[in-house]
């Protein structure tokens, strides 16, 4: 087919926007084209539904064109849905095309682009435009485009149609904010023209019961009232969302933080191991270190008095009995181990110590390495035969001559039945733990029992973690409080200010309620909007400086998004507490005072 | 009646001494009467006007306005008989300046919204000539055109009464005429206007004028003009 009938075509069929997908018009010298939903781009163009309000389907005509029929202006004249289409280039005034506004409540194609660049003549132009059912015009008024086969789909052109967009739209409210636009319909703004069509999309109604739709929308409630008055006082609105905003942000960014930071010493003192260490009370601590066990002992049941006993600060409970025996002529730390016990009231976390069957045992590396041990070897200790389950990786430390057993197992061939001689455990730094005195914890559980406490970089990084909160256990409240009295002091101001509106509302019939609610509602929605932009602006401090603090798990600082819903309940409570006065105060004026005011 | 003041009075306490607005006022309003009330400068017009509106609680007396005892309501109760009975029109306008003209007429029907509203406002706007004003803000606007959106937002509800505060206090004489023509065109469709003001022009379009003076009706019942008719 070739271009004259192509364009024939589209020009006569273009009365309905079906006939578009059988035209296989494309627009690509026009920017945008909104277009009904149902009728989906030719080229399959991207759908940006959630661009403007979410509400008008708005498509990207991406693909090739073919041809089109560009009505730019029709000036004063009326317009009939014949033309199908309404196309204005970049150069026209938006506000002096009423057909733009038909178009788009007629629910017409409208499409903005640049100024034709037609390769027909004027015979041509003039053939095409006498087509049958097609609507004669005027040559200089009439334009045609043709295709240009470039890349339309580049990010550059996408980019330019998008500024494109917003400039034409910014303009076009502009035109009627200054009464330019037409005079007896509503000012021309894209929102009107994505609610109407939205409303034929969503609804499928008519013409007439969009526009009554419309209408409605441009009613009044107090929600409107409360946001165009926001829009009218910015500066005061303005001063209240900082302050809001300053307050959230700080409470998401500190408290997510604080769980970064808690993660990290959880994490550091998992990595540094058993840091309680609980022996018989009168152990010799100087044999405990030289030997690197006590030699006294005590009753296996002492763990599980720990475990039952309530204590929240300590977790993952290991039993041992250790004792030095002699193997091949080679000094060895026989230790039994018990498996974790579990601490009451506590979830169970992945074992840090050993979990060792019954007639095996782990050998460390030094030993594995003397006595040429493998994993699968037998050995005999004092007597019982115990298969090798595991050689060790090498420490360092006198864990290379150990052999770890399981604990009844060794208790078996020391003759120490229910015996244990230490008891090792993890001080638990999680939530709502306290970093009390873990001794005198432990001590009253177990008194006969000595307990020490290793020293660990984790643990003062905790400390200091629990300063920091303390701190922020005053300032957060405090920035919420001065932002509060803020916000009461921007809303007694906006209160005076208004002194004669809530007269006039008086007299118009506003009760008690609504005079109230006209300043509650604001801080409400300053109170979500705060909210909103604090929770951003909040996690955004924290992904950006977190990671550079908390190292260890800096790639686990994310989004805490429960403290956006706890924002978005504060917040506005906060500042509906901080209006209360002024709403009162409101409410109380006597509207009599300021009405026979001059 | 439309409205029934009996012995109303009204003190305004203050540091300096307290001041007698409204002294023993008694005052009848028939359904569809244009009343004016004149007065010097304090005699207490405002005053008798916002307490015949439910605005201003007398110190004694009653006042009875469309059947109803104004101040034997709640207060919930005389807002929303507000809403649905009187218009108000002040010198001063009042309009929103945040609201366009449109928004301003339409601000009444927020308390008990009805779907056609929008178009009620339109045809009144369009009445009174303001049609190609719809969007602009009352800063956008001449004095004339403020005092006829506020006409406008006052008749909106369609109330049977009609209290007007100095309506051409700031207006030139063509636009006051034209404003106390749209308020004879009220009193004619059946409702009821109650006009204070200093504007001698306006007893053209009274059946009744009423002064005041220090707070007491000087020269109740009088009549100017002809009664008007029902």
């Amino acid at each position: 087919m070739g271009k004259m009938p192509m364009l024939r075509q589209a020009t006569t069929e273009s009365f309905s926007c079906s006939s578009l997908r059988l035209c296989a018009f494309a627009l690509p010298s026009f920017s945008l084209v909104l277009a009904r939903s149902s009728v989906p781009a030719p080229d399959g163009g991207v759908t940006l539904s959630s661009i403007l309000l979410g509400v008008a389907p708005f498509q990207w005509h991406a693909g090739p064109l073919s041809c089109v029929w560009c009505e730019p202006c029709i000036g004063d004249e009326p317009i009939t849905p014949l033309q199908g289409f309404c196309i204005l280039p970049r150069d026209i005034s938006p506000g002096r095309c009423p057909g733009l506004k038909y178009c788009a409540l007629s629910g017409l194609k409208i499409a903005f682009g640049s100024p034709c660049k037609g390769r027909l003549n004027k015979a041509q132009g003039s053939a095409l435009r006498k087509g049958p059912g097609s609507r004669m015009m005027s040559p200089e008024r009439a334009r045609y485009v043709r295709h240009d086969s470039k890349d339309s789909s580049s990010p550059v052109r996408m980019a330019r149609r998008f500024l494109l967009f917003v400039k034409v739209s910014v303009g076009m409210g502009s035109r009627f904010r200054h009464g330019l636009g037409p005079r007896t319909v509503p000012p021309l703004k894209w929102s009107h023209i994505n609610i109407i069509m939205g409303i034929r999309n969503v609804f499928g109604y008519t013409y007439d019961e969009s526009v009554y739709r419309l209408q409605r929308g441009r009613g009044m409630s107090m929600l409107r009232l409360l946001f165009k008055e926001m829009a009218h006082r910015k500066l005061n609105f303005l001063l209240g969302l900082v302050s809001v905003v300053a307050a959230v942000a700080l409470f998401v960014a500190v408290l997510t933080m604080s769980n970064a930071s808690e993660r990290e010493t959880v994490q550091l003192m998992r990595d540094l191991g058993f840091n309680v260490l609980i022996v018989p009370k009168n152990t010799n601590m100087t044999d405990f270190w030289s030997e690197d066990f006590a030699t006294e002992e005590m009753s296996e049941d002492y763990v599980h008095k720990l475990a039952n006993s309530g204590i929240i600060t300590i977790r993952h409970l290991v039993a041992t009995l250790q004792k030095k025996i002699t193997l091949s002529n080679q000094k060895v730390l026989l230790t039994g181990v018990l498996p974790e016990t579990p601490v009451r009231g506590k979830e169970k976390k992945p074992d840090m110590g050993y979990s060792i069957p019954r007639g095996k045992v782990y050998v460390g590396f030094e030993l594995a390495r003397v006595l040429k041990l493998n994993e699968g070897d037998t050995i005999t200790l004092l007597g019982k035969d115990f298969v090798v389950e595991r050689c060790l990786q090498e420490t360092g430390s006198k864990d290379d001559i150990r052999i770890y057993g399981d604990l009844h197992d060794v208790q078996e061939v020391l003759g120490k039945p229910g015996k244990i001689n230490a008891i090792e455990a993890l001080r638990c730094l999680c939530q709502g733990a306290q970093l009390g005195n873990v001794r005198e914890t432990i001590a009253e559980v177990l008194p006969e029992t000595n307990v020490t406490e290793r020293g660990s970089i984790a643990v003062a990084r905790a400390e200091t973690r629990k300063m920091v909160e303390k701190y922020a256990a005053f300032i957060i409240p405090t920035v919420f409080l001065v932002s509060a009295v803020w916000v009461g002091l921007l809303s007694l101001s906006n209160v005076r200010e208004r002194r004669q509106e809530i007269g006039i509302l008086r007299a118009l019939g506003f009760g008690s309620g609504r005079i109230a609610s006209l300043f509650l509602g604001k801080a409400v929605l300053l109170g979500l909007i705060g909210a909103a932009i604090g929770f951003a602006v909040g996690t955004g401090l924290a992904l950006q400086f977190g990671p550079e603090i908390f190292r260890v798990t800096a790639g686990k600082i994310e989004p805490v998004f429960r403290l956006l819903g706890w924002s978005a309940v504060g917040a506005p409570a906060i500042c509906a507490l901080a209006s209360y006065l002024p709403a009162i105060v409101a409410v109380t004026q006597d509207p009599a005072v300021t009405l026979m005011e001059e | 009646m439309m409205i029934e003041l009996q012995n109303v009075s009204k003190t305004y306490l203050g540091r300096g001494g307290d001041v007698r607005a409204l002294d023993d006022v008694n005052l009848s309003v028939a359904r569809g009467e244009f009343v004016v009330i004149r007065g010097p400068s304090g005699s207490g017009k405002s005053t008798l006007l916002l307490t015949i509106g439910g605005l201003v609680r007398p110190t004694r007396g009653k006042v009875v306005v469309a059947g109803r005892d104004l101040y034997e309501m709640s207060g919930g109760e005389r807002a929303a008989f507000r809403a649905e009975n009187v218009g108000f029109v002040f010198q001063m306008f009042h309009l929103l300046p945040y609201l366009d003209v449109l928004e301003n007429v339409l601000v009444p029907t927020i308390p008990g919204a009805r779907r056609s509203a929008h178009k009620e406002a339109t045809d009144i706007l369009q009445r009174l000539q303001m049609t190609e004003r719809l969007y602009h803000r009352p800063s956008q606007l001449s004095t004339g055109e403020r005092q006829r959106v506020a006409l406008a937002r006052a008749l909106l509800n369609r109330p049977s009464l009609v209290l007007a505060d100095e309506p051409t206090g700031n207006l030139d004489p063509e636009n006051g005429a034209e404003v106390l023509e749209h308020l004879s065109d009220f009193r004619k469709a059946g409702g009821t206007v109650l006009l204070v003001t200093h504007d001698e022009s306006a007893e053209e379009y009274a059946g009744r004028v009423v002064l005041l003076h220090r707070g007491r009706i000087r020269l109740p019942e009088e009549n100017r003009r002809k009664p008007p008719t029902p």
